[in-house]
């Protein structure tokens, strides 16, 4: 395969935890592929940083302030979501084209900053809502946009697993994870919003403790103007990562599983190595949902064309999970869309 | 002589209306029980409760009164909104009773006919027979013996297909997806936890089948202990789904996490001319299971606790009626202001 794109783009990383690496394997592999990427180098204030760049064989910087931005493109924001703001400033000021890793903001409010600042830059930015790369809810939308399954009456979506273990258990701070209903069903309301438009009414529930240990589960029902019923569920009150999808419609039903619907099922034997800090799902290395997304980010970029998940889409998403969060702590129902 | 005191020892059951698709279930049950004599069937739709008489070779007995002096157990198959009637009749004359599920439509009804079987000195259990089923009792096992812990959340779902007839007449039915599916998963929610639900958040349409009553619905529920949990009762199964559809319940504790799928027992089975693909079911037959333990408690002997009661059918009817309400108001709405 020969250079996809006119010239390099060459990248930053930004974040060397569980998402940076995702990110910057995938960005080697199409860097392997001659696909004309080429990767600058990682920032990550921990010493994590430095083992993820010896491993991508490129150098590494503590501070922001040291990367040599002038070489940059693109920078692929992959740290811990506290960070993003200060990060995404950084980079719109210097007038570098930013991905950012889902969720773009903790709040509407950090989000809407980052618009301004996005806009004050005058630069592009994409967010890495990249369940719309994953083959089954590309298909799902797909069948659901082409009328295939009625009208859709009832949609169900559960992502959940292990409570993540991320540096320092950020996750287990609210406010700094912002919770299953942000940090994992963010996700899923990012796909009724693309696939069913948005919703005018949610209800949600959550549980949270921290005896005998940290768990979170999250439950919101969606209503949609056209008449759609959505249940959303985000666990970090699971064991196994696994995600599932049904659609219930006049003319069909259509059901997803994540754990059902593998071509190859990998169980490590435990006490011999170390598992996954924070649970990504599996995925075939020749169609990888993350290289899908960082090739459509870049194609999108080069050709000056609108990004799959920009920042209106990511805002609405946020303004969605930031609903049902209120529903919860009110423990009413809550109208989309209405004053935050 | 021998053939009286024979007659004598078998459970004098009677049937009240062919109305529910479950009535050839229970009757076929019920006629293949050596300590069970069927003493007939009464109907409020004398050409329906004639034919099915017939086909099944039952007396048919037109005033249901008359069929309940000559029974010690009845059971309801009626309508929704007719069970009262039988209900009421045959408990004011202390017969042991076995009602389909919902118990009721109302709670005026309800309550109503927990009166007079407690008044006629008989025994009123509704037909919630998943929580019989030996995976229900192990996860109740589970939960009560605190091997998962505390209960956080639990996911229930009942779907179905489109039922016939009478299912969908608000009429008769006294509603849709929610009147018919909502009892048999709040039923074992309650069951497996022992706890209560206290408030309701129900939404719903008719967008899959366009038909009178609601064939989608979502409900989420609190219980009083703090758990949380959402029901999906819907009629959602299209013509094409392998079977009639599903009762799920999973369960999250803080300890482990279990998920019951009381009909996994199927062998798939393919074969070279229509249907092609099948299922062979191995499992335990819930409906059987039912019948016995009815059987014994009518009779006199134990009442397994795995026979729902009438306050459980209450209990179930009113999570049932709160989600309407909810529906009705669009909030969540407390249990207890039904």
């Amino acid at each position: 395969m020969g250079t996809r794109w006119p010239r390099a783009v060459s990248v930053l990383l930004v974040g060397a935890g569980t998402m940076g690496r995702v990110h910057g394997e995938a960005w080697a592999q199409m860097q392997q592929r001659a696909l004309g990427i080429r990767v600058v180098g990682v920032v990550d204030p921990d010493a994590n940083g430095a083992r993820l760049a010896a491993d991508l064989n490129v150098p590494h910087w503590v501070a922001w302030e040291d990367a040599p931005l002038s070489e940059v493109d693109l920078v692929d924001v992959a740290s811990p979501t506290p960070t993003h703001a200060g990060y995404v400033e950084a980079a719109a000021a210097s007038g570098k084209a930013i991905l950012c890793e889902k969720p773009l903001a903790l709040t509407v409010e950090e989000a809407e900053a980052i618009a301004s600042a996005v806009h004050r830059g005058g630069v592009r930015l994409a967010v890495g809502h990249v369940v719309r790369y994953f083959p089954a809810y590309r298909r799902a939308h797909d069948l659901v946009v082409a009328g295939d399954l009625g009208a859709v009456a009832v949609a169900h979506l559960y992502r959940g697993g292990a409570f993540p273990r991320g540096h320092r258990d950020w996750y287990q701070d609210r406010r700094q994870s912002g919770g299953p209903l942000l940090d994992l069903s963010l996700h899923d309301f990012d796909f009724l919003l693309w696939t069913f438009g948005a919703p005018a009414s949610v209800f949600a529930q959550e549980v949270d403790v921290t005896e005998p240990t940290p768990l979170a589960h999250a439950t919101a029902t969606l209503r949609f103007p056209h008449g759609l019923l959505a249940q959303v569920v985000g666990s970090w009150a699971g064991t196994r990562f696994g995600t599932r999808l049904e659609l219930a419609g006049s003319e069909g039903l259509l059901a997803h599983d994540s754990l059902r619907d593998e071509t190859l099922r990998l169980t490590r034997r435990q006490g011999v190595d170390r598992p996954a800090d924070v649970a990504v799902p599996g995925a075939d290395p020749a169609d990888n949902p993350w290289e899908r997304q960082l090739t459509d980010v870049v194609d999108r970029l080069v050709h000056d064309r609108p990004f799959e998940v920009g920042l209106p889409e990511a805002l609405a998403a946020i303004r969605l999970a930031s609903e049902a969060r209120q529903s919860v702590l009110s423990g009413g129902v809550v109208t989309c869309g209405g004053p935050q | 002589m021998s053939g009286a005191r024979r007659s004598a020892a078998r459970l004098r059951v009677g049937l009240f209306s062919a109305a529910h698709v479950h009535f050839e279930t229970y009757a076929a049950l019920l006629a293949a029980r050596p300590d069970v004599e069927l003493v007939g069937l009464t109907d409020s739709d004398a050409a329906r409760g004639r034919a099915a008489a017939q086909r099944l070779h039952l007396p048919w007995v037109a005033p249901p009164e008359t069929l309940v002096s000559r029974c010690e157990a009845a059971v309801v198959t009626a309508e929704n909104v007719h069970h009262r009637r039988y209900v009421e009749l045959a408990g004011r004359q202390g017969l042991a009773i076995l009602c389909e599920k919902p118990l009721a439509t109302t709670l005026a009804d309800a309550d109503a006919m927990l009166e007079a079987t407690e008044a006629g000195g008989g025994q009123l259990y509704v037909a919630l027979p998943v929580r019989g089923l030996p995976a229900v009792a192990r996860l109740r096992q589970l939960v009560q013996s605190g091997q998962l812990g505390r209960i956080l959340a639990m996911a229930g779902t009942n779907h179905g297909q489109l039922p016939p007839g009478w299912f969908l007449d608000p009429e008769l039915s006294g509603g849709g997806a929610v009147m018919d599916h909502v009892s048999h998963v709040a039923d074992i929610m309650r069951w497996v936890l022992a706890d209560d639900v206290v408030r309701v958040y129900a939404v719903a349409s008719n967008r899959i089948h366009g038909m009178a009553v609601e064939d989608a619905a979502l409900l989420q529920l609190a219980f009083r202990g703090g758990t949380v949990a959402t029901l999906d009762p819907s009629w959602s199964r299209p013509r094409g789904f392998p079977t009639w559809g599903d009762v799920r319940l999973d369960v999250v504790g803080t300890h482990g996490v279990a998920a019951l799928d009381p009909w996994a027992e199927q062998l798939d089975w393919f074969r070279s001319r229509p249907p092609v693909h099948g299922l062979a079911p191995y499992g335990p037959d819930m409906d059987a299971l039912l019948i016995e333990r009815f059987v014994a408690a009518a009779s006199g002997g134990p009442v397994a606790p795995e026979l729902a009661t009438g306050q459980d059918g209450r209990a179930a009817t009113a999570v049932t009626l709160a989600a309407y309400e909810s529906m009705r108001l669009e909030r969540p709405v407390d249990v207890a202001s039904i």
